[in-house]
């Protein structure tokens, strides 16, 4: 165990200075003028390009495929669609729901190579629950209570990720099959056509199945574990920031919370005066003279 | 069929053309782009809310100024993206004084703000601050969106204060069978991610858009951007995609209380009604004569939810009109741009005082 913690902590210190050294290492940066370019649209270009690039890479593996006669095998073809579907479900889940900053950062260290993947995650929350099976004997139990409670969050996390891409892979699977059947239909020769088409019955087939309890159900899971999950996260994070004298969120938001109730009530006093002195200047026209 | 056939000059060819213009595309000039509003002046600020007025440009103007309240996600510079696609501009031209409500970006202690406040506080207050602007008693209230709503429930609220109402892509009924977003948010806990986040994260809630259309959003859209990159149109190619990445965050409470009254209770055609500001409505109940403007192509707010209105509606000074375009283009695009500002003049101009 000290080991794996050591060598834990020696990845991290590298994984830090490589961080501090390059900050986004794989985006290229270009050569321009200070102060001149906008870095939030230098950002998007950056991501409304790198589809091409995809596309590209895409291409050269396709002519490699290419059996010399110009004709592509469509098994080989439905392999190279289905390995890009999968690569691009794994993003969808890795950035649309993230772990808690440190959380993310410790899966990171722990599994630089394989960070987005379920082993990954099943792994770390093993080694987790062996350093709280460890620490049990001496660690108090309203300490540990808590950590147990994120660990099982964790847990749901990762279970209801996996049932997520479960439904996206038979999605895929589908939209795979549907686009087979289309090829033999329609045929097309050219790059653009070709992937023209896998995206539009991608689409139609994600329509279709999204629409379904399960997949509605899966998008629940998976959003409810992560929020879940960050939510006693931030109240660990809370109690540690109390206990060293600080001023923590949920202290900050029961301020808030008091401010906007004066607020409505100012608003409202504000009205009923408004409402009188209309009363009174009324009441001050129609009386004789 | 077990094979493909693909013609390889043509292949090489394509991503040899998708590779230079990927370089053109990363110019430096489309690292420059600039907004160029219309014209106009601040005229009251609340906190991070501020009201803004476009003047009319022509002699001949409509006496009751429109006021514009935009949806709480996303930014209002959609209306007025450049001078060349710029729905504010072309009213200004039909002769209307404009106000357009910017909500600004709320900050963690806005996270208690609820629909009753950016109803009876917010939105009431831009009334009344554009109403002593323009010395009028009323405005014409012009909601777009989910503002369409908040304009819905402020006419029925507030209906002294409107003198006509006009709702441009508004969601009247949201039953799940059709309207999609529903449909995929209905398992997930509203309150968990207000307790969560506080205001749900802007970006969080463009992941959750592009849900709708995954692989069309990414690399169908995307992969073509190279194109529209290197042509004449860049710079608002580039508008356009910055403001779809321009979400600001949600105030939790207020978009809690969305999400369930009209989400999941599709409180406006509940006969029953709906509580809101203290009281309980029915848009059956609507006074205001109402303009429901749609997009035939909107897959975000589809034309049965908004058409649902028509039904709820009888015997009231309604009209409805629909163009072939989808939920953006109706705000920014060409078709939309040439017609509804005269569609929205002619209309208001038979109902001014």
């Amino acid at each position: 165990m000290t080991e794996d913690f050591l060598h834990m902590m020696r990845q991290w210190l590298e994984q830090l200075e490589q961080h501090q050294g390059n900050a986004k290492p794989d985006k290229p940066r270009q050569p321009h003028s200070p102060g001149a370019i906008n870095p939030v649209l230098d950002d998007l270009l950056f991501r409304l390009t790198r589809q091409s690039e995809h596309f590209c890479r895409f291409g050269e593996q396709l002519l490699q495929l290419d059996s010399g006669n110009a004709e592509l095998e469509i098994d080989h073809l439905m392999t190279a669609y289905q390995h890009h579907l999968d690569q691009l479900s794994l993003d969808w889940v890795w950035h649309g729901w993230t772990l808690p900053e440190q959380l993310l950062a410790a899966l990171l260290v722990y599994a630089p190579e394989t960070a987005g993947s379920a082993t990954a995650l099943r792994s770390l929350i093993e080694l987790g629950q062996r350093l709280l099976d460890t620490l049990s004997d001496t660690l108090a139990p309203a300490r540990l209570a808590p950590l147990q409670q994120l660990l099982t969050r964790l847990a749901s996390f990762e279970q209801a990720r996996t049932t997520y891409l479960s439904q996206l892979q038979q999605i895929n699977a589908s939209a795979l099959t549907a686009f087979k059947a289309r090829l033999a239909e329609l045929p097309v020769n050219d790059l653009e056509s070709l992937h023209g088409l896998w995206v539009e019955t991608h689409q139609q087939t994600f329509s279709e199945q999204s629409a379904t309890d399960e997949y509605t159900r899966a998008l629940g899971g998976i959003c409810n574990t992560a929020m879940q999950l960050r939510h006693d996260w931030q109240q660990w994070l809370d109690r540690m920031y109390a206990g060293a004298g600080l001023v923590t969120l949920t202290q900050y938001d029961e301020l808030s919370a008091e401010h906007h109730a004066l607020r409505r009530r100012v608003r409202l006093l504000e009205r009923r005066m408004a409402a009188l002195t209309t009363a009174a200047d009324h009441k001050d026209a129609h009386e004789p003279r | 069929m077990n094979h493909v056939k693909l013609d390889p000059a043509r292949a090489r060819q394509q991503i040899d053309r998708r590779r230079n213009n990927a370089d053109s595309a990363n110019c430096e000039s489309n690292r420059r782009v600039h907004h160029r509003h219309s014209p106009h002046t601040l005229i009251f600020q609340s906190g991070r809310m501020r009201l803004l007025h476009f003047n009319a440009t022509t002699r001949r103007r409509l006496h009751t100024p429109l006021l514009i309240c935009y949806a709480l996600v996303n930014r209002p510079y959609i209306l007025d993206l450049s001078r060349q696609r710029s729905m504010i501009a072309r009213l200004q031209d039909q002769g209307i004084d404009v106000y357009l409500i910017d909500w600004g970006t709320p900050q963690r202690s806005d996270r208690y703000l609820s629909l009753d406040d950016y109803l009876d506080e917010k939105l009431d207050l831009c009334v009344e601050q554009a109403c002593r602007h323009s010395q009028r008693s009323k405005v014409n209230l012009m909601g777009v969106c989910q503002g369409g709503v908040l304009s819905l429930c402020y006419s029925l609220a507030f209906a002294h204060r409107v003198r006509n109402l006009i709702t441009l892509v508004t969601p009247f009924d949201t039953d799940p069978h059709h309207f999609r977003l529903n449909r995929l948010s209905r398992h997930i806990d509203t309150g968990l991610a207000q307790t969560t986040y506080g205001n749900l994260p802007g970006p969080l809630l463009n992941e959750f858009f592009t849900q709708l259309q995954p692989l069309q959003l990414t690399a169908g859209k995307r992969l073509s951007a190279h194109a529209h990159l290197s042509g004449d149109n860049a710079e608002h190619f580039l508008l356009m995609e910055q403001w779809l990445q321009d979400c600001p965050d949600l105030a939790g409470t207020a978009l809690e209380e969305f999400v369930q009254l009209f989400f999941r209770d599709n409180a406006l055609m509940d006969p029953q009604g709906f509580s809101i500001c203290g009281q309980t409505h029915r848009l059956a109940a609507l006074q205001p004569p109402l303009l429901n403007l749609y997009g035939t192509e909107d897959t975000l707010v589809p034309p049965q939810s908004t058409t649902a209105a028509r039904q709820l509606l009888q015997g009231k000074d309604y009209t409805e009109l629909a163009l072939k375009a989808g939920h953006i283009g109706m705000l920014n695009g060409r078709r939309a741009l040439e017609e509804l500002p005269a569609t929205i003049a002619a209309w208001l101009r038979v109902r001014d005082e």
